[in-house]
């Protein structure tokens, strides 16, 4: 777009806008720089009229160049309303931000900040605002630059405004790629492409927060599940060892762990240390019975016994109870080692005698507390030296059988 | 090419366009690529003259001096003009040498080219054949122009006469504008056309 000029004020020459106007003798205007140009070209003759003219027949029209300097001429560009001063007006046009709509009648809007020299145009709303949070950088800079240039202009200067003169220079296209200009620009540029990076890396931090209080909320969630888990396997293990007291037939394998250190603690307290087995059945519906290990009075002997317990189906049973008992040590390797001692129930022991009692001061008040076997099953001597003991257990292996 | 010669040409460009010529569509320049260094200019036929309802195309090259030298003018379409050569279209016109004034325009280069076709300078020829049948024998000059034009430059007068003598030349092998240019020459006498393309 090319500014139209009022015919006083055009140079025949160059067709431009007259600078530094200079009168010809024969009446007419060029700028200072065209007709002398052509002068020292071509044949000493007036360009327009063809009449001779010399260098000599020229004189500055300062009387049009005053009238110039006074002329301001609107941006014809639709959308642009700056007023330019005449002679800037082609600087005007060739930076124009609103050029491209005259072209192209393109309906894409300029960056509000074209006016200072962002290119970018924007199609909406929504592409705008995020070409505005983009570029916050580009256009400090480009503010910045402009209001130096203008600074400049007025040749308003001190060191703080040359120091940021020289840092804008650094933003100029041509740069010299050796010059330390040059490498504090890389720098900047780098700072500024770091910058970004750690916003999107903050950004990336929040989201991983989230997913994180997540992830805690559902480990929170599965914990309390395992909760709810084992206390449901604690039920089942008990509904379990119910049913195997109940399906035992009265067979009761008892793996006594931890033997030193019992034997130890009935060493050391042989009238309050006492081990007994769980509850079990004769057979379903059956009598509840339980095997008992204590020291004996002379303390070199394991005692082992039975107790009858106070059962689910004691009603229904008859009583004494009547049967045998078998009572045995288990050799871990050697079958024949094994001590085995048979009993048979007798009708008036008390031990046999149906388990009604409260509990007066036993330790297990569901028990019969007379109980039946033998004080001295087997001596401890035995036990430790004929290797009934593997990894610090015992097997001891009752059965009771109803006649 | 210097800022100044390009500045000028994009000028001129729209004073070109704006003018009442192109209303006419009499005179108009047009780009050839980006750059502002060659260009297309189109001329019509002035009327009154052999040269009317033709469009005669120039080639137009601007010169980093310009406008301080005259743009390089040469005819695309050919022809037949004294002060124009029939053969390479070359221009002979005191404006596009010693007179240039660097006040002068695309336009007024165009405008006087026109001028020219309408009042040719058979003293100052280029094409010494065509200034002499210019002078010598008018009617013939007219006729042999007008053909040209109806040929070359999308003309209205068909010149039947001219045609067959053209073909019979090609009868005889002679390219066609060989031919024409050979009849053009000799006063579309056939004779000694024929005997000037056979010696």
């Amino acid at each position: 777009m090319l500014s139209l000029i009022d015919p006083r004020f055009e140079c025949s020459i160059c067709l431009n806008c007259l600078k530094d106007p200079m009168l010809t003798r024969c009446g007419h205007r060029f700028c200072s720089e065209c007709i002398t140009t052509w002068l020292k070209r071509k044949s000493q003759i007036c360009p327009i009229d063809l009449l001779p003219l010399t260098i000599e027949g020229l004189f500055p029209d300062n009387y049009t160049k005053r009238e110039i300097d006074e002329q301001k001429v609107a941006c014809l560009n639709t959308g642009c309303d700056v007023t330019i001063p005449l002679l800037e007006a082609d600087q005007h046009y060739a930076s124009c931000g609103f050029n491209k709509n005259q072209i192209n009648g393109d309906a894409d809007n300029l960056c509000p900040f074209h006016l200072i020299g962002c290119k970018d145009t924007i199609k909406n709303k929504s592409e705008l605002s995020n070409h505005l949070v983009m570029s916050v950088h580009r256009h400090i800079t480009l503010l910045t630059k402009s209001h130096i240039d203008f600074m400049n202009k007025f040749q308003i200067r001190d060191g703080a405004r040359s120091k940021a003169l020289e840092a804008t220079q650094l933003w100029d296209a041509n740069k010299d790629p050796n010059s330390e200009k040059a490498l504090l620009c890389n720098l900047y540029e780098r700072i500024v492409v770091l910058e970004q990076s750690n916003i999107e890396k903050d950004k990336d931090i929040e989201r991983l927060n989230q997913k994180n209080t997540i992830k805690d909320k559902d480990i929170e969630r599965l914990s309390q599940m395992v909760n709810n888990l084992v206390v449901e396997f604690a039920q089942s293990q008990n509904a379990i060892s119910l049913i195997t007291s109940i399906t035992s037939n009265g067979v009761y394998i008892w793996r006594f762990e931890n033997f030193m250190e019992s034997l130890k603690s009935m060493r050391e307290k042989p009238l309050q240390t006492r081990y007994y087995t769980p509850g079990f059945y004769t057979s379903s519906a059956g009598y509840k019975v339980c095997g008992r290990i204590n020291m004996s009075s002379d303390n070199r002997n394991l005692s082992l016994f039975i107790h009858m317990m106070r059962g689910d189906y004691d009603d229904t049973l008859i009583w004494p109870f009547s049967g045998h008992i078998t009572l045995s040590l288990i050799h871990p390797t050697n079958p024949m080692q094994s001590i085995c001692l048979k009993m048979q129930s007798s009708a008036e022991s008390e031990a046999f005698r149906r388990c009604s009692f409260g509990n007066n001061g036993n330790e297990v008040p569901s028990l019969n507390p007379r109980a039946f076997g033998y004080t001295e099953f087997v001596s401890i001597d035995e036990v430790l030296q004929n290797g009934f003991i593997k990894n610090d257990s015992i097997v001891i292996k009752i059965i009771v059988e109803c006649i | 090419m210097n800022n100044i010669a390009t500045q000028r040409i994009k000028r001129e460009f729209k004073e070109v366009i704006k003018s009442e010529e192109l209303a006419k569509c009499s005179i108009k320049v047009d780009l050839i690529g980006d750059s502002y260094t060659e260009l297309k200019g189109e001329i019509a036929g002035p009327p009154d003259t052999p040269y009317e309802g033709g469009t005669f195309f120039l080639e137009i090259k601007v010169p980093e001096t310009y406008p301080f030298n005259p743009p390089k003018v040469r005819f695309m379409t050919k022809i037949w003009h004294p002060n124009i050569s029939s053969v390479t279209g070359a221009i002979c016109l005191d404006i596009l040498k010693d007179q240039w004034a660097a006040a002068m325009t695309l336009r007024t280069v165009l405008l006087s080219l026109q001028a020219l076709m309408a009042a040719a300078e058979p003293d100052d020829p280029q094409d010494a054949v065509v200034a002499k049948q210019y002078k010598d024998y008018p009617e013939i000059f007219a006729k042999t122009a007008s053909h040209w034009t109806n040929v070359y430059a999308g003309g209205p007068n068909k010149n039947t006469d001219f045609d067959t003598k053209i073909q019979r030349l090609i009868d005889m092998g002679i390219e066609r504008d060989q031919a024409r240019g050979a009849l053009s020459t000799y006063n579309w006498d056939l004779e000694r056309a024929t005997e000037q393309l056979f010696s």
